[in-house]
């Protein structure tokens, strides 16, 4: 399955009252197919303009990203982006929101996907329910639902789960490892949570405050399920801390 | 509070205006203000000979007819102009200039082109309503939330797809309040447009009341049944934010 991003020497910033504001300050990266890269950096450090660099939300002023070789040049269905706020259509059911966004494929093969996403993400029960009937945490599995229904190589998620109470968080976390054991898709998460990114991620990339350039990488290469609470692990989180600027024992 | 609570206070609010109403014209010993005991035999004997059937149904007429082509046209234009920034400013220095002129300050011009008849009002009323639909449309459709329209792109929905099943829906509930605030002017305005040149309507029932005779109780009468229609027209349009099209807006 296809799903690489290659992002070469990209430079962002905007211009606002006060002037030029470098946003991105030259980023190199490759995500392999299938991998699932954590970005995490202090906030307000560019990682959301990364993100949407990445997507193709915004053009680099500088460099360029290769999705498959191709440069990307606007978003595309082959790459979703899941923000940080809801974005599910609140004036459709969580059904007709699946199907509307599945263009030019057969209405029973849309009926057929729709049903087994629905399914997957356990939100079966709420097929006909608007999303402000649903909770937090179903209204992300229902933007997960959608995102995955029209079968993308990449998913960019923007802090997906920042919004959420700790114990929705872990669930969705678990539910998003397990989802992605069934399929393989390239995942890329922005998150401040450093316990989030090693939990989930092969690869964490740890960001320079703004204008964001990358610090350091680091390999996660413990197999899943993972325990949060392995010396491992604490040990990984507490050295991306320390290059955060966190020290704590 | 209550909602028994919730319903009473303004009944009785109302009772104590209407008594309070009846012993100032009854201390006064006014001629020409009439009781309410009054006003409600004005109001049965307009029933009981057909006329107030007759003036209420054609101020509807009125309305209806200049307030849906204020729809049809004002908010597609709405629409365009929230959508394409080039339409807002090319459309939108012109609707500013107009929208301030009070439809009443276009009566005489709506009588030359179009005489006494029906279509003078009707074309009044598409004035007043018109403005507040487009410029209320176009300020909702301008502020539909961003990450709606992003998504639509991400899934690759564009062009008139994207703007009609994305924007609109998502701009509804402010175009349905454009759309209150627009009949609730047209019925302003259609009293006024009838008291000129017109032969029917609850605006001439006014008119004609106080220069035939100085009946005030079908004056009042008149008054009150605007404000009762108004009330009522009110209460429809509300209950459109009830459709499951729009009632995410408020049930958060």
């Amino acid at each position: 399955m296809p799903g690489s991003i290659v992002a070469k020497g990209i430079y962002k910033g905007y211009s606002t009252r006060a002037g030029h504001l470098p946003v991105v300050d030259g980023i190199d990266l490759n995500v392999a197919e299938g991998e699932f890269v954590a970005l995490v950096g202090p906030s307000g450090c560019g990682k959301s303009t990364l993100l949407d660099v990445l997507s193709g939300f915004e053009k680099p002023d500088r460099g360029e990203v290769l999705a498959d070789g191709q440069t990307v040049d606007g978003p595309s269905p082959k790459r979703i982006l899941i923000p940080q706020t809801t974005s599910v259509f609140p004036w459709l059911t969580s059904w007709r929101n699946l199907m509307f966004v599945k263009n030019g494929i057969p209405v029973e093969e849309q009926m057929k996907r729709t049903a087994h996403y629905l399914e997957m993400v356990g939100l079966k029960e709420f097929q006909a329910a608007y999303p402000y009937e649903l909770s937090g945490g179903m209204l992300k599995r229902l933007e997960l639902a959608r995102a995955l229904s029209v079968k993308p190589h990449v998913l960019f998620m923007d802090e997906a789960f920042g919004s959420l109470d700790a114990l929705t968080r872990l669930r969705l976390r678990n539910e998003l490892l397990r989802l992605l054991s069934v399929e393989r898709h390239t995942v890329l998460l922005v998150t401040h949570d450093v316990e989030e990114a090693v939990h989930v991620a092969d690869r964490v990339v740890i960001l320079t405050p703004r204008p964001t350039r990358i610090q350091r990488m680091v390999e996660v290469p413990f197999p899943h399920p993972r325990v949060l609470a392995s010396v491992e692990l604490m040990k990984l989180k507490r050295e991306i801390l320390k290059d955060l600027g966190v020290e704590f024992d | 509070m209550s909602s028994r609570l919730r319903i009473l206070s303004p009944l009785i609010l109302i009772a104590v205006l209407i008594i309070a109403w009846w012993v100032a014209v009854a201390q006064s010993k006014t001629p020409y203000f009439p009781t309410p005991g009054q006003v409600v035999t004005g109001v049965v004997e307009l029933a009981r000979n057909g006329t107030l059937l007759q003036h209420v149904s054609a101020s509807l007429m009125r309305v209806t007819v200049g307030y849906l082509a204020a729809v049809l046209i004002g908010i597609p234009l709405g629409v365009f102009m929230g959508w394409f920034s080039g339409v807002f400013y090319a459309v939108n220095p012109l609707v500013q200039l107009l929208r301030p002129i009070s439809p009443i300050a276009w009566i005489p011009l709506a009588i030359l082109w179009f005489g006494v008849g029906n279509l003078s009002p009707v074309f009044l009323i598409f004035l007043s309503s018109f403005f507040p639909l487009v410029v209320g449309t176009a300020s909702g459709v301008h502020g539909v939330e961003r990450q709606f329209i992003r998504a639509a792109r991400n899934f690759g929905i564009k062009g008139p797809r994207l703007l009609g099943r994305v924007v609109v829906p998502a701009a509804l509930p402010q175009i349905i309040v454009a759309m209150r605030l627009g009949l609730g002017i047209a019925w302003l305005v259609v009293v006024a447009a009838e008291m000129i040149a017109i032969d029917s309507g609850l605006g001439y029932l006014i008119i004609d009341s106080r220069n035939a005779g100085n009946r005030y109780d079908l004056v009042v009468a008149a008054m009150v049944l605007i404000g009762v229609i108004g009330l009522l027209l009110d209460s429809v349009m509300r209950r459109l934010n009830n459709l499951d099209e729009v009632r995410w807006r408020y049930a958060r």
